[in-house]
């Protein structure tokens, strides 16, 4: 068995769903008639560029202690997401103030980044504040 | 039905169909041609056509697909018909439904209307520029015919809107403080009550049937209830409605144009703070709506929940810009 020796590791796990990806648009979406199944496969190469997306992001998102994607500020000021969550629900919190509607603005910012580009506004650096 | 192939869906349809048409004009029908359209995954929708001496009838069928059949849904899309035909809102005509004969499960047969539900097209192609032009007067006179039309709404169901959200966050499977949030703030700045009115309750793109001169038909209509008819105006605008143009009536239209017509033909005032407030809760009830979609399926339709799931970020952030536009403003 020979190496290739152009490659020097195994592809990351963000450049293997890449291929995936790649491979369910360019070989397997032109050969499927069924309209459904081709939506639904479509639906899947979206969803690996989503976690692929995900797996690169350089944004200010980490994982709090529950698995929910959050900004550090808000991991800072709150701990958890349903920290925070409870706070909005239950009126402690404004969700209207001036001091957290940024806050939350820039956290679904960061996660339409991930998830929905195209809806996400423009990266200026006012955008990146709060 | 697991495994039912299109073919022998249709089948069933036409003969289910078939059977509907014997008991209403007492003589089986020749049923010719039956597509289903496109779209559309709560209820299905068949455009079939029979063979009459002399000539053919081109009708529709609305029914719901097996796993999901919803008999009230159905029963207030036949009162909203109704009322529609009734008050001289643009509306296909009700020939034949469940509340008239009884087939075993929900059903509306109506006239066809002619045009297209598709936004992309109403909204880009030059041929529907004559329609755009008049689209947020015309959803403005229409809403205020609905609006108007009280004395053909008895029996209907009044909704409330805080207690509709709670019920859908109730089934959300995770947390989002955008969304509790915003349902918190829409209990402590709920206006104070007004009389009610009939109203559609998911009156946008895509559920007016356009022709490239105008609205033709509102569609839709199994949501309909007794609410403020501020609901209809907020929802039309929602952003999530308005399919990549930029204008709020739909992505088509200004407010201004929407509000004038209402005013001028229901003869009533929108209240801009109240406005305001039903478009942060049309906001926040498509957020939710989307946030609790099932989850659980497996194969494809495991791939279409997760895909929807991750979405919700995009109704969140329409929810902050509501928030955002204060009382009175235009965007």
């Amino acid at each position: 068995m020979t190496r290739d020796r152009g490659i020097a590791e195994p592809p990351p796990a963000a450049e293997l769903v890449a291929l995936v990806a790649a491979f369910l648009l360019r070989d397997v979406v032109p050969v499927i008639s069924d309209a459904k199944l081709r939506y639904r496969v479509r639906a899947a190469e979206n969803l690996l560029r989503l976690a692929q997306r995900e797996m690169t992001c350089d944004g200010d998102l980490v994982r709090d202690e529950n698995g929910y994607l959050i900004t550090g500020q808000m991991q800072q000021a709150f701990g958890t997401l349903d920290r925070l969550s409870d706070q909005l629900g239950d009126g402690t919190l404004d969700i209207a103030s001036a001091d957290v509607l940024p806050l939350l603005e820039r956290y679904v910012i960061e996660k339409l980044r991930i998830a929905a580009p195209d809806a996400a506004p423009p990266d200026v650096p006012e955008n990146r504040k709060g | 039905m697991a495994g039912d192939s299109f073919e022998s869906l249709r089948a069933r349809r036409s003969d289910l169909i078939a059977d509907v048409l014997e008991k209403a004009e007492g003589k089986r029908p020749d049923i010719i041609a039956m597509t289903l359209a496109a779209g559309g995954n709560s209820r299905e929708t068949w455009i079939f056509t029979v063979a009459e001496s002399g000539g053919q009838r081109a009708m529709v069928f609305r029914c719901d697909p097996d796993h999901w059949i919803r008999e009230e849904e159905m029963k207030t899309e036949i009162a909203g018909l109704t009322l529609a035909n009734r008050a001289g809102v643009p509306a296909p005509q009700l020939l034949y439904s469940s509340a008239m004969i009884n087939v075993g499960r929900p059903f509306v047969i109506t006239s066809v209307v002619g045009g297209t539900t598709i936004p992309k097209r109403v909204i880009r192609e030059d041929a529907f520029a004559p329609a755009r032009q008049s689209f947020a007067a015309d959803c403005g006179r229409i809403l205020a015919a609905l609006h108007t039309a009280v004395e053909f709404s008895a029996g209907w169901q009044t909704i409330d809107p805080v207690a509709d959200l709670e019920g859908h966050r109730a089934k959300v499977g995770f947390r989002s403080p955008v969304l509790e949030g915003a349902l918190s703030w829409l209990v402590r700045n709920r206006p104070s009550p007004i009389p009610l009115r009939p109203a559609h309750r998911d009156f946008r793109l895509g559920n007016l049937m356009i022709s490239e001169t105008g609205i033709v038909a509102v569609l839709d209509w199994e949501t309909c209830g007794l609410s403020d008819p501020h609901e209809d105006l907020a929802w039309l605008c929602s952003r999530a409605w308005r399919y990549g143009g930029g204008n709020p009536v739909g992505g088509i239209g200004t407010l201004h144009d929407l509000i004038e017509s209402y005013e001028y033909h229901s003869g009533q005032k929108i209240d801009p703070v109240r406005l305001h407030w039903w478009r942060v809760l049309a906001a926040t009830r498509w957020g939710f709506a989307s946030a609790a979609r099932p989850r659980g399926s497996a194969g494809g339709a495991a791939i279409e929940e997760a895909a929807i799931a991750r979405q919700v970020c995009r109704q969140e952030y329409n929810v902050l810009l509501e928030l955002k536009d204060s009382g009175g403003a235009t965007a």
